[in-house]
């Protein structure tokens, strides 16, 4: 790990622009300062990783993307809660972007801005409460992304797992709070999954499909109206921890103690088994290395 | 700073020859005070150790017991009794029974006997567990240890590595993925006479308070911009968190023994090591390492006075 990594990772956040004149800057951090124009200080922040300035309504991105220096070492752009409705083309000067959080931009034109970046090594993207329902078509042009935050969305349409199934390197999903009753058997098709996050749901099934995520090691599924312990977790070849907390789980299915699964860890806290129950399975996951109940 | 001071008996006791089962054990009684500014404490323990070998088959143990009363714990303040127990075990191959496995007890002097020719490859397991006053209970944890020990003559290179993990029946963590939940320590030891000893090693270890499971992981600390998930964490030292990295050494010689320790307690060496771990192999999510935080000096130092009690 060199020296400048371990800065980018966890060096000190500046909230002031200025600060960029007397010290070595790498977190920028200017969200909700209701700035109207770029601070001219911004030009001596030559360092820059990661740019917050989110919140900042009437700001011009593409008067601030113009007037960053060494535009190639920005690698985490934050530009959430900014009433979006486009991207400018100037964004594509950051030719390092690895990380771009766009959350709470309902109004943007996601169609626009996913064609705007497609050149960027952007691995991880962050699309909170934009009321999605429908992914543009254009998202399966950024083949490097990793990662993927749809949390707050409405995507229960079956057919936007077509889109993000084209995404050859995704490996976390997050369809947290999106009001899903169900999922559709075409979630088996992302293959390369390793995290799938659907907590703060509706559900009570999952589809047997889920099972040919061969390559998911953690899924989080509390926070939904489980009624039992859904047996497909058994089949999940390579799973290893299930989050399952907050379900009104009052029944495990004996297949939990019979057959032969990859699970090693589980948290089942605030269910509805009964006492007995509770005991028996703490006894059946004993030689699991953490089972919470 | 923390200042130690052992009183202590050992016993050593060869208990037979029984055609070719060799056997050695040895007794430890210790009182010990302690200063510093992540522990501090009055205690009094015993510890014992043995070693035994079949031909080239050995075998080779320790158990400890002790108690006290604690004014610091985990860097916390707290006031009250606390007691424990530790055991391991190990299996290897080696005509061995000079008893440096004592090396695997921490801040405690080493036993052992002359012995010449000593050879032991090995690796055992065990458990410890500590029961902390009533303010620090959450962090009563059974933790599982894996060991190694590859000794020549009277050399002896030591591997421990401590989680509160739980694999199985061999690796008896308490499986709760907080409070003490690693350490790593590689060792040196090595006698010249019956009374001289040295003790050198490199430590690292975590500490974690408890996650909140019933809380969607949504912590934006240690969550690189937002791009992780994250706990938040409970209980009453729900910010508890260090991660020691320190080298260490011990002497002892006529009846003295002394030992130090000098490393850092860094946050980001924490979060940099259990965020790979907790990314990589499926453990998401992590903790909430405050990783802006600075690193702070730790350092330990602390003397014994040795009675031995040869009863060879």
């Amino acid at each position: 790990m060199g020296c400048n990594t371990y800065k980018r990772s966890y060096g000190q956040t500046f909230q002031d622009a200025s600060t960029c004149k007397n010290k070595t800057v790498y977190r920028l951090d200017l969200s909700n300062k209701n700035l109207s124009t770029v601070a001219s200080e911004l030009t001596n922040c030559t360092f820059i990783r990661m740019l917050d300035i989110s919140g900042n309504t009437k700001v011009d991105l593409d008067d601030l993307f113009s007037k960053i220096p060494n535009p190639e070492e920005l690698e985490v752009l934050i530009l959430d809660n900014l009433e979006l409705e486009s991207i400018p083309q100037s964004i594509q000067r950051f030719s390092s972007l690895k990380q771009l959080s766009l959350n709470g931009n309902p109004n943007a034109n996601f169609d626009q801005i996913f064609k705007v970046i497609p050149e960027l090594p952007i691995t991880f993207l962050n699309l909170q409460d934009n009321n999605l329902t429908l992914l543009p078509e254009t998202l399966k042009e950024l083949k490097g992304v990793k990662s993927i935050n749809l949390t707050h969305n409405s995507l229960s349409a079956s057919n936007n797992y077509a889109v993000l199934t084209a995404l050859p390197e995704l490996e976390s999903l997050w369809l947290t709070s999106n009001n899903l009753q169900s999922l559709p058997p075409e979630i088996g098709s992302l293959e390369r999954l390793r995290n799938l996050y659907i907590e703060h749901n509706e559900l009570t099934l999952l589809p047997d499909e889920l099972a040919q995520l061969s390559n998911v090691w953690v899924v989080h599924a509390g926070h939904n109206f489980f009624q039992e312990l859904p047996i497909v977790f058994t089949r999940m070849e390579s799973l290893l921890l299930l989050h399952i907390n907050n379900n009104p789980i009052t029944h495990i299915s004996e297949d939990y103690a019979q057959e032969k699964y990859s699970l090693m860890g589980i948290i089942l806290d605030n269910h509805s088994l009964s006492y007995a129950d509770v005991e028996r399975w703490e006894k059946e996951f004993k030689g699991f290395f953490q089972a919470s109940f | 700073m923390k200042y130690l001071l052992v009183f202590c008996g050992f016993i050593s006791i060869t208990l037979g020859n029984a055609q070719s089962l060799t056997t050695n054990g040895a007794l430890l009684l210790k009182a010990q005070i302690q200063l510093g500014n992540q522990n501090q404490g009055v205690k009094i323990g015993a510890y014992a150790v043995g070693a035994a070998h079949y031909g080239d088959a050995a075998i080779e143990g320790g158990v400890g017991l002790y108690s006290g009363y604690l004014f610091k714990r985990h860097t916390a303040r707290t006031r009250g009794i606390n007691y424990g127990y530790e055991f391991f075990s190990l299996l290897g191959v080696g005509r061995n029974t000079n008893l440096l496995t004592s090396s695997f007890f921490a801040n405690t002097p080493l036993l052992f006997s002359l012995e010449n020719d000593q050879k032991f490859y090995g690796l055992g397991f065990g458990f410890e567990k500590e029961f902390l006053p009533e303010n620090l209970k959450e962090f009563d944890q059974k933790v599982g240890r894996f060991l190694m020990r590859f000794a020549n003559a009277n050399h002896s290179v030591n591997v421990q590595f401590k989680n509160d993990f739980r694999f199985g029946k061999i690796f008896n963590g308490e499986g709760t993925d907080f409070g003490n939940t690693g350490m790593l320590q590689i060792s040196y030891s090595s006698y010249e006479n019956p009374s001289k000893a040295l003790h050198l090693g490199a430590v690292l270890q975590l500490f974690t308070p408890e996650a909140d499971y019933s809380k969607t992981p949504t912590n934006p600390v240690n969550s690189d911009d937002a791009s992780r998930n994250v706990w938040y964490t409970q209980g009453k030292h729900s910010k508890l968190f260090y991660a020691n990295v320190y080298a260490f050494g011990s002497y002892q010689d006529d009846g003295l023994f002394a030992f130090a320790k000098a490393g850092l307690n860094s946050q980001k060496l924490g979060a940099y090591i259990q965020n790979t771990l907790h990314d990589s192999f499926g453990l998401n999510p992590r903790y909430p390492w405050d990783v802006a935080s600075k690193d702070r000096i730790y350092i330990e130092a602390g003397g014994s006075l040795l009675i031995p009690k040869d009863s060879e």
